[in-house]
């Protein structure tokens, strides 16, 4: 029994023995401080090796733990498998960007991060969605101004913190309506009973449980009315930091939504659901039209991430085994779509804001990072040889499925109007192959191999994720 | 439907609302307002003033106070499980030596990071 558990949450123990173990010799010998990086990339790689080998022992190994309080099954594989492959190119992507000053501190906090990521995929009851998501934003605070001289980055930091804390204070009270309303926190079983047999004023409390509760998770994946952090944070971290707590923290709790809310909208909560249909259209059509309007790039991924958001929460409110199926999907080709954006915005220099404009002329001067760049966005936008087609035509199917075409209508019309803001930098790279003497963009220095390394990975893990999308659409055709 | 039960709620709001509010007219309106130099100082556990509250602290007190949290947490932490700790024996051992190991690395770093040097 305890030997089980110790070799099934073997890659979270490789990981926090790897965190406990850079911060000791980090403090103790300032000469370590070079290797950090390489520390982290290899209990990265030992932590996903492990998780592979866990997912080939499922039968033996998937199960509940700690009396119920976390569940290994395929969808915390998932998130361990997807966490850790976006921990390694993130790791890569920083690997000379941050001076030996701040490297304990970055990579100690990163890893730590994502041990809450884990968490809140695995946790199985309102305590552990709540320290998991503590333990995934405490570090994501501090890493935005991890940069202590740039007033920029502190600034975002700091904003991002507050309001971070008071979303978590709001949903705290909502988990704490909960169990007040349902006298349990677990969620094993399907945490909302059928509706029916709740008593008329249970009910009524349960609903602002469920409001605060999603606002608070909202705040964290930027949905619609809680995304007016996003674009300032994102515009002043370090790129590399933006590019990950845009993507992995949204796909854990994600995850977690999915947990704790597909259970209750198949037995069906009429007012819940409508706030959450709210939030999700909201999401689209704000996010998109604002992003067109954006000229800061990092801006425009920070609405185009609120859009995003709202095409995920179409799969929760869909619901069923399918739905899951369709955000799983969804989840990887976001995640990837939007590191290698980030990570080409990190690779045009991070010493400033970098416009549409700077994209003017990319191809011809560097025409294999604005190829690289043409993927993610293509990806992102939905055009069909690449995964992101795949990924919302399989969401906006399940919301066909179970009887949404609505929300399926507003998801595509939104994706029309979100292929104008990605075709703006599209046209601005290749546009002076067709038409000469366009203004010149901004010159980018040499691009670290690392960073390299990493675009390449993003790349072929969006072009991968695309072939493997080939038989989910036929299938469903 | 659940409407009465929303209804409840609602007045309760509306109720605690108005309750702030009435208390504070009331103070407005009934107390007496006689300032002088000596009431309007700041207050400082009865000794003569010497400046005013709003000053910059040092950030130190902050690292200090957040140090000093962890391991009042762990005093408090620490009660309970001695009472228990004859029931749950070895087990009970590991599990705190676990909690205070990750305790001692934070100290560890902040030590070494000079956060408990005043300077």
């Amino acid at each position: 029994m305890y030997l089980n558990a110790w070799l099934a949450w073997s890659p979270e123990i490789v990981l926090t023995l790897a965190w406990a173990g850079m911060l000791v010799c980090g403090a103790l010998w300032p000469r370590t401080h070079p290797y950090m990086r390489h520390a982290t990339l290899a209990a990265l790689l030992i932590a996903l090796g492990l998780a592979g080998l866990v997912a080939a022992n499922a039968h033996s190994l998937y199960g509940l733990y700690f009396s119920e309080a976390a569940k290994l099954d395929s969808v915390t594989t998932f998130g361990r498998l997807l966490f850790g492959s976006a921990g390694v190119l993130v790791v890569l992507a920083s690997w000379d960007v941050h001076g030996e000053e701040n490297a304990v501190e970055f990579f100690g906090l990163f890893v730590l991060s994502l041990l809450g990521e884990v968490v809140i995929v695995s946790g199985q009851n309102l305590l552990m969605l709540f320290l998991g998501i503590e333990l995934l934003a405490l570090p994501t605070y501090a890493l935005i101004a991890i940069h202590k001289t740039r007033a920029r980055a502190i600034a975002a930091g700091l904003k991002y913190f507050l309001l971070g804390m008071f979303a978590s204070v709001v949903m705290l009270y909502g988990m704490a309506l909960l169990y007040g309303s349902l006298g349990t926190i677990s969620y094993v079983h399907a945490l909302f009973p059928d509706p029916s047999h709740l008593s008329a004023a249970r009910l009524g409390v349960l609903q602002f449980a469920f409001f605060f509760l999603i606002l608070g998770l909202g705040f964290k994946v930027t949905a619609f009315p809680f995304h007016f952090w996003s674009p300032d944070v994102y515009a002043g971290g370090s790129t590399q930091v933006v590019a990950y707590i845009s993507t992995v923290p949204k796909v854990a709790i994600m995850l977690a939504i999915f947990r704790i809310l597909g259970p209750a909208f198949s037995t069906g909560y009429p007012i819940a659901k409508w706030f959450l249909i709210a939030i999700a259209v909201l999401s689209m059509v704000y996010g998109n039209i604002v992003a067109l309007m954006q000229d800061d790039v990092r801006r425009m991924l920070a609405y185009s991430g609120v859009a995003n958001t709202g095409y995920m929460l179409i799969a929760i409110i869909a619901g069923g085994a399918d739905s899951q199926a369709a955000l799983l999907f969804f989840l990887v080709v976001y995640t990837f779509g939007n590191l290698g954006a980030f990570f080409v915005v990190l690779g045009m220099g991070e010493d400033r804001h970098i416009t549409i404009g700077d994209f003017d002329g990319l191809a011809r001067r560097y025409p294999v990072l604005a190829l690289a760049m043409g993927c993610f966005l293509f990806s992102l936008a939905g055009t069909p040889p690449l995964a992101g087609f795949f990924g919302k035509f399989a969401l906006f199917k399940s919301a066909v499925a179970h009887g949404l075409p609505l929300l399926a209508l507003v998801g595509l019309v939104t994706t029309v109007i979100s292929v104008g803001y990605y075709l703006k930098i599209a046209s601005n790279m290749y546009g002076d192959l067709v038409q000469r003497d366009l203004p010149e963009g901004r010159a980018i220095e040499r691009i670290p191999v690392p960073l390299r390394i990493a675009l390449v990975l993003a790349v072929t893990a969006t072009l991968v994720t695309g072939v493997l999308g080939i038989p989910l659409f036929l299938g469903a055709l | 439907m659940h409407l009465d039960s929303l209804l409840a709620i609602g007045l309760a709001g509306c109720v605690g609302v108005a309750f702030v509010l009435v208390v504070y007219a009331l103070v407005a309106i009934l107390a007496p307002k006689r300032p002088n130099a000596l009431k309007n100082a700041t207050y400082e556990c009865g000794h003569e003033p010497i400046g005013g509250p709003w000053v910059p602290y040092r950030i130190q007190y902050y690292a200090f106070a957040i140090i000093f949290l962890i391991f009042d947490i762990e005093t408090a932490f620490l009660y309970p499980w001695a009472i228990v700790y004859r029931k749950l024996g070895a087990f009970a051992l590991a599990e705190m030596a676990v909690f205070i190991v990750v305790l001692v690395i934070g100290l560890v770093y902040a030590w070494k990071k000079g956060a408990l040097k005043w300077a």
